[in-house]
């Protein structure tokens, strides 16, 4: 079964039994190719008590701490083969991790990528305004999770605007140009949650000036964290953006550098949603046994699209919780959960701070010993 | 800047004034027997506490004691003679987290060699600090000893290397109780040009077991040696720099492998016997660093798919940068070797204590006279590795927190 026949218009269409078997096989025969081309990965493998079998379950399958791609190189494919490193963000002394992706692993994020958001705005290619600026490129093959989404928007779209200037400024005059080509059109506006509140809400209410985008749809990804304190929570942001932008529609989606081109969509309901290509599993942080529907843990995250480097079974540092599978009222099959934040870790006391140091880098842990 | 003043007690006093006092008043002489019945009080006192002591506390209640203050003493009186050791004057203390106890260690040992001091305490105070300082500061308030409480200081407060600049200035003694990271950031501030430093860095610890012992020592023993395992190791939830992190088996391969079964069987069944507080998170720490362990090709065999403790990691290799890796929590590495001396070229600056079961004093004494050039600072039987002495990480304190003053005209007429 290729993968690329998930990638439909409407990619929620599976149901657990048949998704569960589908994914079990096609992410078994993942580990067995990761297996055999990327040694670090079999050492891995090989040092686990308990050999892994074909299974049905997708729970059942080995798994990486996405830590680890922050502390050296998983690869699965020849160097020559990277066109692309991919790097996660992190603050000034945070450690990133570095994701190597090749031609064939880029194709099928784009292509799943657009499934996911092409089934939500109904059409197959539409105008995009990305609520971002440039950045300038350090490097020809490293690039940073931020640009790389840019980027996967790009080549949804059939024309795009990028909004701000370096100096994080709405560019008036281009948008006024933009809006009268589109006019008709439906619009899609992308942007990271606080950049969207800061840079383009904020200076339109300074502005006391309300955008009229009826028929547009807004996306946008990044967590609340950093803006927790002015949009107060996520009722309140769709509120305030759809009376500022004319809006219809807007769709939180989450998704991580480890998992490139899975985008999980909130629905109408404000669920995340796992699209037929992808899957989650829930996992107590201590024991990491996996728990059912309702209570809250680790997320682990399933992904077939990950053919240059293991990050086909990832357990991530987020907390959630699954709600439902199959009956969520939006009317879309699989998955439905929440996720509740990054995990937070109890307070790192040591001599020395290796531990804290090569998980969290300076900035973020606790400083030793004081 | 918010610096809060833990000891003394007394209302409406500001650092900086508490601080001047102490830098002005003359410190007091080398086991000053005020000094020594403040000690003596303060482990009386934690003794009608017993109850609510862990036993890392139970531990400096003994060390506080009258015997074993008298037993240092004696090994004291003996090492000076008929020298002239006098404290060096004001000592600040830096002490880390990880240990609660090791802030009075520190003043204790700098106090008996007469000195004044001021300790800077981490912000995150756990029970047992809240309950030491409590302890120390009802002591202190009694009126016998004023001197001593004209002589001490203990603040907290956060990164702020202009308090730390100020402190210094007025210090003659710096002790930095790691790790590497701290001590960097700390040297940054410079010390008045006669003052000393002593510093403990990050450090790293092993142990070794004799295979033949462990089979030829009855069940009760084989038990003692895990709860003396536990102690050192889970009690500290690993993170103190002398807490074995690398296991060394010595034997032939059966007798190992046997000697393996009887010690993890009763160090499993102490575990599912003792409440062990660990972090949060601690699973995910342990799975990232064992495949991290088996990713280098350092391990070859991980005792679980999952975060079990106790976690064990089978190396390949004894890597020199294996160090590194450890994040403590629960997880032991382990690897044979047929003699104990085998393990010598192993062993690198960083490593500090062997603690060790089952070898002979005359193994032990072969094995320490052939350590020049490598590491370590000390062999202790397993469960005594988080005993504070007076030699600590190759500091003789004693020494370090006194100066000796010189008299060659004693025979003139």
């Amino acid at each position: 079964m290729n993968i690329e026949h998930l990638f439909t218009n409407h990619p929620y269409l599976l149901k657990a039994e048949k998704k569960q078997k589908l994914l079990a096989n096609l992410l078994w025969k993942l580990s067995l190719q990761h297996k055999n081309h990327c040694p670090p990965y079999q050492r891995i493998l090989e040092a686990l008590p308990v050999s892994s079998s074909p299974t049905d379950r997708i729970e059942d399958l080995p798994m990486l701490p996405v830590r680890l791609f922050k502390t050296r190189e998983f690869r699965s494919v020849p160097q020559g083969s990277v066109i692309r490193i991919l790097q996660s963000s992190g603050t000034a002394s945070q450690i990133p991790a570095h994701i190597y992706i090749d031609k064939r692993t880029l194709e099928l994020a784009a292509k799943a990528f657009l499934s996911v958001i092409g089934s939500a705005v109904e059409k197959k290619r539409f105008p995009v305004i990305l609520v971002d600026t440039t950045s300038p490129i350090q490097d020809e093959n490293t690039i940073n999770i931020r640009n790389y989404t840019l980027q996967a928007w790009k080549h949804c779209s059939s024309d795009f605007l990028l909004l701000l200037d370096e100096a994080m400024n709405i560019k008036w005059k281009e948008l006024d140009a933009f809006l009268k080509k589109t006019g008709g059109e439906r619009l899609v506006l992308f942007g990271f949650t606080f950049i969207i509140w800061q840079h383009l809400y904020q200076p339109l209410v300074k502005r006391k000036l309300r955008l009229n985008l009826t028929d547009g749809i807004l996306f946008h990804a990044g967590g609340w964290k950093k803006i927790k304190e002015h949009a107060k929570d996520s009722k309140a942001f769709k509120r305030n953006l759809t009376k500022q932008l004319g809006l219809k529609k807007i769709y939180n989606f989450y998704g991580m550098t480890e998992l490139i081109g899975i985008a999980f969509l909130e629905c109408e309901r404000g669920h995340l949603h796992t699209p037929d290509f992808a899957d989650i599993v829930i996992r107590d942080p201590d024991s990491l046994k996996s728990l059912p529907k309702g209570r809250q843990g680790l997320i682990q995250v399933f992904s077939p699209l990950a053919r240059s480097f293991p990050g086909h079974s990832l357990l991530t540092e987020d907390l959630g919780e699954v709600l439902g599978e199959d009956d969520c009222p939006c009317g879309r099959n699989g998955k439905y959960f929440r996720v509740y934040g990054r995990m937070s870790w109890a307070e790192i006391r040591g001599c020395s701070n290796t531990y804290a140091y090569q998980f969290y880098g300076r900035s973020n842990s606790k400083k030793e010993c004081l | 800047m918010l610096v809060k003043i833990l000891l003394p007690k007394r209302a409406n006093r500001e650092w900086r004034r508490l601080l001047s006092q102490i830098t002005l008043v003359r410190p007091m002489k080398p086991f000053a027997s005020l000094s020594l019945a403040f000690m003596q009080e303060v482990s009386k006192v934690l003794m009608i506490r017993e109850r609510s002591l862990n036993s890392e506390l139970k531990k400096l209640t003994h060390w506080t004691n009258k015997a074993h203050l008298m037993k240092i003493y004696q090994d004291y009186k003996a090492k000076r003679q008929d020298r002239f050791l006098l404290p060096r004057g004001v000592v600040l203390h830096f002490t880390p987290a990880n240990i609660d106890s090791l802030f009075v260690y520190s003043w204790f040992m700098s106090l008996l060699m007469g000195n004044s001091n001021v300790i800077r305490l981490s912000r995150n105070k756990s029970p047992q600090i809240t309950l030491l300082l409590e302890v120390l500061n009802n002591v202190l308030s009694q009126k016998r000893f004023r001197p001593i409480q004209e002589r001490s200081l203990i603040v907290s407060y956060g990164h702020q290397q202009e308090i730390t600049k100020e402190l210094s200035q007025r210090c003659h003694v710096r002790v930095i109780w790691g790790g590497d990271q701290t001590i960097r950031e700390i040297r940054a501030v410079s010390l008045p040009s006669r003052a000393i430093e002593i510093v403990f860095a990050d450090r790293f610890s092993i142990a070794a077991i004799k295979a033949e012992t462990v089979l030829a020592a009855s069940a009760r023993e084989v038990n003692k040696l895990a709860k003396n395992t536990y102690h050192d190791t889970l009690f500290f939830t690993q993170k103190g720099c002398f807490s074995p992190k690398l296991f060394f088996w010595i034997g032939k391969k059966k007798a190992i492998n046997n000697a393996k079964q009887r010690f993890w069987s009763a160090i499993e069944k102490l575990a599912s016997q003792e409440e062990i507080d660990w972090p949060k998170g601690i699973g995910i720490a342990r799975m990232t660093t064992g495949y991290r362990y088996a990713a280098e090709g350092i391990a070859d065999e991980l005792s679980t798919v999952s975060t079990k403790f106790p976690y064990r990691i089978h190396l390949q290799k004894v890597k020199k940068n294996l160090r590194e890796i450890h994040s403590g929590g629960g997880i032991f590495l382990e690897a044979e070797k047929t003699s104990l001396m085998a393990i010598l070229e192993l062993i690198v600056p960083k490593d500090q204590t062997l603690s060790v079961y089952g070898f002979s004093g005359h193994e032990l004494k072969r094995f320490a006279s052939q350590l020049s050039g490598y590491g370590l600072d000390r062999i202790v039987p397993i469960g005594q590795a988080s005993n504070f002495q007076v030699v600590w990480d190759g500091y003789d304190l004693f020494t370090y927190f006194t100066r000796e003053v010189t008299i060659n005209a004693l025979k003139e007429r």
